[in-house]
């Protein structure tokens, strides 16, 4: 049997958000490799930075966009905003993930290590410790009404940890360079060229652009997922 | 010195694990009101934790711990570590595993509550003065205060049945 769209809850969005994504990412990847200049300094281990950026923000976005849908869930529980809070922390994890490791990989030439006890390490570490834990948290409560409502409650208070890891580099002191605003008197930061601000806002849209897909595809799944446990249960009743 | 301390830090941290879980199968009065004597419970228990700790290091250590800025100290660090043992005791008590779940949960977010603690207090031990720790004392007051307030926020909608 084929399944027609209709049924695979695929909506009008889905094929053209990832398309556009992936095109943004193709292009965002090429700028990185070819468009900005080569770094003075660091020469071309520098050119991971727009990714590095890149996918820090998303983490934040999906961390922002879960503690904003927990909020909204609380105040009146839906099946759509508690799918959207889960997949936002799932996709915004993933994202720190790479964060952490293209910053490791820059580290190692530049600080002459993969990994040192920096402010700024440490609390992107908490961060991907904190949503972790969501994720275990969500896992362990087979009740669908509370597991709603204490994920909700999770997310809000994991947000926390956000703000925390943006200020780190601006109120410590820290090794980790301070792209955007003011730094804490010694950081260190990195005067850009117009290129070097292009192919990093290029990046970010990229990326923006990327989380809103892999989002639609993860409310997709989740959606099938509520169908399966639904049916399941049915069936349960019915014995 | 510093190892002490850490040590004293991870009895609170027993101590608070064990202590919540329980009590939580209390049905809902008025929601705050229960967050609110659910924290004090928390706060007391830990104080007299610490009140014990205090002094056993004051008798078998030649340096007294008995003073106002230590105790002040360790009072706002309890006091943040309970509001987040509270929520977070709450937002486990449905999950089959919460025993071990809690501490993995509690522990990441205590961690600036923790690291601030422990510096405040290191620096004071070693004779420095209220200026050179106002930078971990505000980090433990800005805990404190987003801690209870989102607890207490969340407290409410988060006990509905």
């Amino acid at each position: 049997m084929i399944a027609d769209p209709e049924d695979l809850h695929i909506s009008a969005w889905t094929w053209p958000l990832t398309w556009a994504a992936a095109v943004a990412v193709v292009i965002a990847f090429l700028a990185a490799l070819g468009y900005a200049p080569r770094e003075q300094v660091m020469g071309e281990v520098q050119r991971i930075f727009y990714f590095h950026v890149s996918a820090g923000w998303v983490g934040g976005l999906g961390f922002m966009v879960a503690a904003l849908c927990g909020g909204l869930f609380l105040r009146r529980p839906s099946d759509k905003l508690d799918d959207l809070s889960h997949a936002s922390v799932e996709i915004g994890l993933v994202f720190t993930v790479i964060n952490i490791i293209t910053g490791s990989i820059w580290a190692r030439p530049i600080w002459n290590t993969w990994w040192t006890w920096d402010p700024r390490l440490i609390t992107a570490s908490i961060m991907a410790v904190v949503y972790a834990g969501y994720l275990v948290l969500r896992f362990s409560i087979e009740l669908p009404e509370s597991r709603g409502r204490m994920s909700a409650g999770y997310a809000i208070l994991g947000f926390v940890s956000v703000p925390m890891t943006f200020f780190s580099i601006r109120l410590f002191r820290t090794i980790h360079p301070v792209i955007v605003g003011a730094s804490a008197a010694g950081a260190e930061s990195i005067g850009m060229s117009g290129r070097m601000t292009g192919t990093l806002i290029l990046s970010l849209a990229a990326f923006t652009l990327l989380f809103a897909a892999l989002l639609i595809h993860r409310l997709r799944l989740s959606r099938l997922q509520r169908i399966v446990e639904h049916r399941t249960w049915r069936q349960l009743e019915s014995h | 010195m510093f190892a002490g301390i850490l040590g004293f830090n991870r009895v609170m941290a027993s101590e608070r694990e064990s202590g919540c879980v329980d009590t939580l199968a209390l049905a809902p009065v008025d929601r705050s009101a229960v967050f609110f004597g659910k924290w004090i419970g928390g706060l007391v228990n830990l104080l007299l934790v610490a009140a014990l700790i205090i002094s056993l290091f004051s008798l078998f250590f030649p340096i007294s711990m008995l003073r106002w800025d230590l105790i002040g100290v360790v009072i706002l660090g309890s006091a943040g570590y309970a509001a987040l043992g509270t929520l977070l005791a709450t937002l486990t008590f449905k999950s089959s595993a919460r025993e071990i779940l809690l501490p993995l949960l509690l522990l990441p977010p205590a961690f600036p509550l923790l690291m601030a603690a422990v510096q405040a207090t290191r620096n004071l031990l070693e004779g420095a003065g209220w200026a050179a720790i106002a930078t971990w004392v505000n980090i433990l007051a800005a805990c404190d205060v987003i801690y209870l307030v989102l607890a207490w926020m969340l407290y409410d909608r988060l006990l509905k049945e």
